[in-house]
């Protein structure tokens, strides 16, 4: 291990090291020791046992700024990987050197989430950041500042490279490590009623910027805490709608009618498929009757993406005919990738049927969350970055049809046994023009329930 | 019982884990200081290390996965002790992959080559106990991203000692292999990848020196093809592309819409010239001058350019004041053989999307330009109009564009209208990155040759008519007779020569 500087670098570069491991040559020169601390759970440093809840961010990059310079001096950028175990022991520090004397150097200091985008760029929408003045140094000596990211502030930096803020004096203890409360896993308080599991509450990066600009939505990034609610363990089945006596009529299409609709007038063989052919308004008074509603679609991307922001429940494998029902049809779409699972059966499964299409939690199994039917949410349709999304981070939102910048129309989330495997993601959006109370062979609902003591 | 000594970067500049870190718990000598590096861009194909220790009779018990996505802070050192009880030896196996590029870790079994990417789970796989407690990782590094390297160590018992280790990028998707059933670490039977693509060797003991090799890292040397003057010749018609790793494919849903652009891979690319513009018009009719043969006959136009059914190409049996316009119009084996006829070929894939979005840069980028969106004075698209979708640049005329309107289509070594302009043929056959032919290929210079019965053939980036720009990770497919309107080429090289031009 190297351990001296070369001269080059010392020269001209602001940022020297306060002292690696084993350096014990040089004297200090006169510099500034920066502490971070933040409230944001990080992944675990070595030795540390996985989380329960996700980590939020993973990278921090400093860059440091000479006076009136709007980019960051040559060498003067570094980025590294930041763990739990260094934030928490108080040893996320670095040392930077500006020229004794000199004020106007500032330091840009970005805590951010390094996956979830085809670039590692810090994105706005997923960084923690702080613009801060370094204090002025002498020939030696240490001056120890230190800084706090807070995740509550997310998408508000503290400090711009026009204003800077102030950093804190002192070492950097890391007493915060880890205190965001809302990314805390929070159980349920109530019990859960007969088929429904408790999701316990956390937060999550909703949207996938890797979807892409798709189904008319932009995709985008967003911090999203949900509060614990219960959610029915499988889609609702023929068994269970004709069990709660709602009126048919032509608020669900019967197999009579219709042969790719799953609701036979008389119980018979399809009683555990999902029921599909449902109008929403029908969703609506089903899952109203059982005390719940449809779920939100940050609720439903919730648990589609594993409580992690994966691609699919599953995790990020792509998906294989046995892990979920899909690509069962191809009457609407003759490819290769639509009609790929066909030898697995056709058109929608008994609600169970995909081996891994599933999130186990501490109360049971959620099950049928990518695939089987498409589901009705309680969202009305809106774009992404308008009306309720507009902000960086969420607290339970819920986009209700009249809000401003919400649509007329209707959301729905996951694929079906209609579509290829490409498109089981998390974070799919896709919208239904509320004309004409629809209905879809496609789409089913499943219920949510809040959590009230 | 091991335990990690501090971790501290070897490079010179460690700003995080300062003298506080190191100083404060300096565990008891004897230990031996592992440093880590590879020929693997940093951060483009690597910025995290899983480490896994393994105790001597092959049981798991210690994990750390190490974000380093600097490049200065390769080689990465640290320290393996013993904590005075009996252990004598230790297995490392080390891992480095690019962070999030991983999978659920459900107990699959090594990625074998040919054999299917998703292999069954195994009920016995390896599980993580510390205190009774399983706290084995969520998740594993994508085995065909990721170098897999298995050391096994004697850990003295008097001295320090030091190693050093390149993970080499040849290694890419050659998983290291336990004993089979139970899957454990055993001596004599565990193989690992050394530097030999898709090789195994056994485990032996690792050698160690007694003091540190404190060598220069190797990062981004594999393979190590530098351009030898690239200022000079990238004022050429022929920009050079040095040799080096790239990562082909994306998550993003669009690019693989037609044909799957997952799973994302990390790939070696031998250093070729590539054409900096689009193949005009002039060039080909020059080629035909000096007896280029070719396969099919380019549709001729000869009236103007105009939105008409024969309107649309910009070839005229003679000149018709669009020789500097890019040649349309020409079918997959007329493109190849033009290529072939000035000593090139056509692109791979996996050429032409290195060229448009990592060469000349750290990491990848979405468009040839980098990652603005894209507008109507940077490239030409966006000028059709289909029924779903209206085109961006509607004011621009529905023809063939002049080559001014593609003069800031550039990439970071110059190449030209690689984002529009006219869409280009490949080499490589319409298959999704799942197929067998890219999943057994060569880890160096990969591409799946058509077969002369292959209807289709990939083409790359968009073009004028596309109503939207897309990223230079889409995968477009067109029948390889068809010589349509949108559709171009340009050629690569092994050479800087300039032959039969």
């Amino acid at each position: 291990m190297s351990t001296r500087l070369p001269a080059a670098l010392a020269a001209l570069s602001a940022l020297v090291l306060v002292g690696a491991c084993g350096d014990r040559t040089l004297p200090p020169p006169g510099q500034v020791r920066i502490g971070i601390d933040t409230d944001a759970l990080l992944p675990p440093g070595p030795g540390q046992p996985p989380p329960a809840n996700t980590p939020l961010f993973d990278r921090l990059r400093i860059e440091l700024f000479g006076p009136g310079e709007t980019t960051p001096c040559d060498l003067c950028a570094r980025e590294f990987g930041l763990d739990q175990g260094t934030v928490q022991g108080g040893r996320a520090t670095f040392g930077v050197a500006p020229p004794a004397g000199h004020a106007g150097y500032l330091a840009r200091v970005r805590l951010f989430r390094s996956t979830g985008a085809t670039t590692a760029e810090p994105r706005a929408t997923s960084t923690l950041e702080t613009v801060f003045a370094l204090p002025v140094t002498s020939a030696e000596g240490i001056i120890d500042v230190h800084v706090e990211l807070m995740t509550a502030s997310l998408g508000t930096p503290t400090g711009t490279l026009d204003a800077p803020a102030d950093p804190l004096s002192g070492p950097a203890k890391g007493g915060l490590a880890g205190t965001f409360a809302q990314d805390h896993v929070r159980g349920c308080s109530s019990a859960p009623h007969d088929g429904e599991v408790c999701v316990p509450g956390g937060a999550y990066w909703m949207g996938d910027l890797t979807v892409g600009n798709t189904y008319g939505s932009t995709s985008s990034e967003r911090l999203v805490v949900v509060s614990p609610f219960f959610m029915s363990a499988t889609e609702a089945t023929v068994g269970q709608y004709r069990a709660s006596k709602l009126p048919v009529n032509t608020r669900v299409i019967v197999h009579e009618t219709d042969p790719t609709c799953t609701f036979t007038t008389a119980a018979g063989a399809a009683e555990s498929l999902p029921v599909n052919c449902v109008t929403r308004p029908a969703a609506l008074a089903y899952c109203a009757k059982l005390g719940g509603a449809l779920p939100s679609e940050a609720q439903w991307e919730y648990i589609a993406g594993a409580r992690r922001s994966a691609f699919a429940v599953w995790g990020d494998d792509a998906a294989h005919c046995t892990d979920a029902v899909y690509a069962r049809t191809n009457d609407a779409m003759p490819t290769a990738q639509t009609g790929e699972c066909l030898v697995f059966g056709k058109g929608p499964a008994a609600v169970g049927s995909g081996k891994l299409d599933a999130l186990a939690l501490p109360g049971g199994v959620i099950r049928d969350v990518v695939g089987n039917l498409t589901e009705w949410m309680a969202d009305a349709w809106t774009l992404q970055g308008k009306g309720c999304w507009n902000a960086a981070l969420l607290t339970d939102p819920l986009c209700a049809a009249g809000q401003a910048g919400t649509t007329k129309d209707f959301t729905v989330r996951g694929g079906s046994f209609a579509q290829p495997g490409s498109q089981l993601r998390a974070a799919i959006r896709a919208v239904v023009s509320s004309d004409g109370n629809p209905f879809s062979s496609t789409i089913g609902f499943r219920c949510v329930r809040a959590d009230s003591p | 019982m091991i335990v990690w000594r501090c971790f501290a970067a070897a490079s010179v500049m460690p700003l995080i884990l300062g003298a506080s870190a190191c100083t404060k718990d300096l565990p008891p000598l004897p230990e031996v200081v592992l440093s880590v590096d590879t020929d693997l861009p940093v951060p483009l194909a690597v910025s995290s290390l899983r480490v896994d220790l393994y105790d001597e009779h092959g049981t798991w018990f210690q994990t750390a996965d190490f974000a380093r996505p600097d490049p200065r802070d390769w080689p990465v050192s640290f320290g393996v002790y013993a904590d005075g009880s009996s252990t004598k030896s230790v297995w490392v196996r080390l891992r480095a992959y690019p962070t999030g590029q991983t999978r659920d870790y459900r107990g699959e079994a090594p990625h074998v080559w040919g054999g299917p990417m998703d292999p069954t789970p195994k009920t016995n796989a390896p599980r993580l106990l510390s205190g009774g407690v399983d706290v084995t990782p969520a998740s594993a590094p994508w085995p065909l991203v990721t170098v897999d390297r298995l050391l096994y160590v004697e850990l003295p018992s008097d001295a320090k000692k030091h190693a050093r280790v390149t993970l080499h990028g040849a290694c890419l998707g050659t998983s290291a292999r336990f004993s089979n059933d139970p899957p454990v670490l055993t001596l004599g039977v565990a193989t690992t990848c050394i530097d030999t693509e898709k090789t195994l060797a056994p485990v032996t003991l690792l050698s160690l020196a007694d003091t540190a090799d404190g060598a220069a890292s190797v990062v981004a040397t594999w393979p190590n093809e530098p351009c030898d003057a690239p200022a000079a010749t990238n004022d050429a018609d022929r920009i050079c592309v040095a040799g080096g790793a790239t990562v082909l494919g994306t998550a993003d849903l669009l690019s693989g819409i037609e044909v799957a652009a997952l799973p994302v891979r990390t790939f070696g690319l031998h250093r070729f010239w590539m054409d900096r513009f689009e193949v005009t018009v002039a060039r080909y009719r020059a080629a035909r001058a000096r007896g280029f043969a070719q396969p099919a006959v380019p549709t001729p136009n000869d009236g103007p350019l105009s939105t008409s059914a024969t309107g649309l190409c910009t070839w005229s049996t003679t000149p018709k004041g669009r020789e500097d316009y890019a040649l349309n119009c020409v079918p997959w084996n007329t493109a190849r053989a033009f290529c072939k006829y000035l000593g090139g070929d056509l692109p791979t894939e996996a050429q032409w999307e290195h060229a448009a979005t990592i060469a000349g840069r750290v990491e990848k980028a979405r468009y040839p330009w980098g990652n603005d969106d894209p507008t109507c004075s940077r490239a030409a698209f966006g000028r059709g109009d289909d029924k779903s979708t209206h085109g961006k640049c509607l004011q621009f005329p529905q023809t063939p564009p002049p080559p001014k309107d593609s003069q800031n289509d550039l990439t970071p070594l110059g190449l030209n209208a690689l984002g529009g302009g006219l869409s280009e043929w490949v080499i490589d056959k319409a298959v999704p990155y799942t197929d067998q032919c890219w999943l057994e290929g060569p880890i160096v210079d990969p591409r799946c040759e058509p077969a002369a019965s292959d209807k289709s053939s990939i083409i790359r980036g968009a073009n004028y008519i596309l109503p939207q720009m897309v990223a230079s990770t889409t995968r477009f497919v067109d029948d390889r007779t068809s010589g349509s309107y949108p559709l171009g080429l340009r050629c690569v090289y092994a050479t800087d020569k300039v032959g039969t031009q």
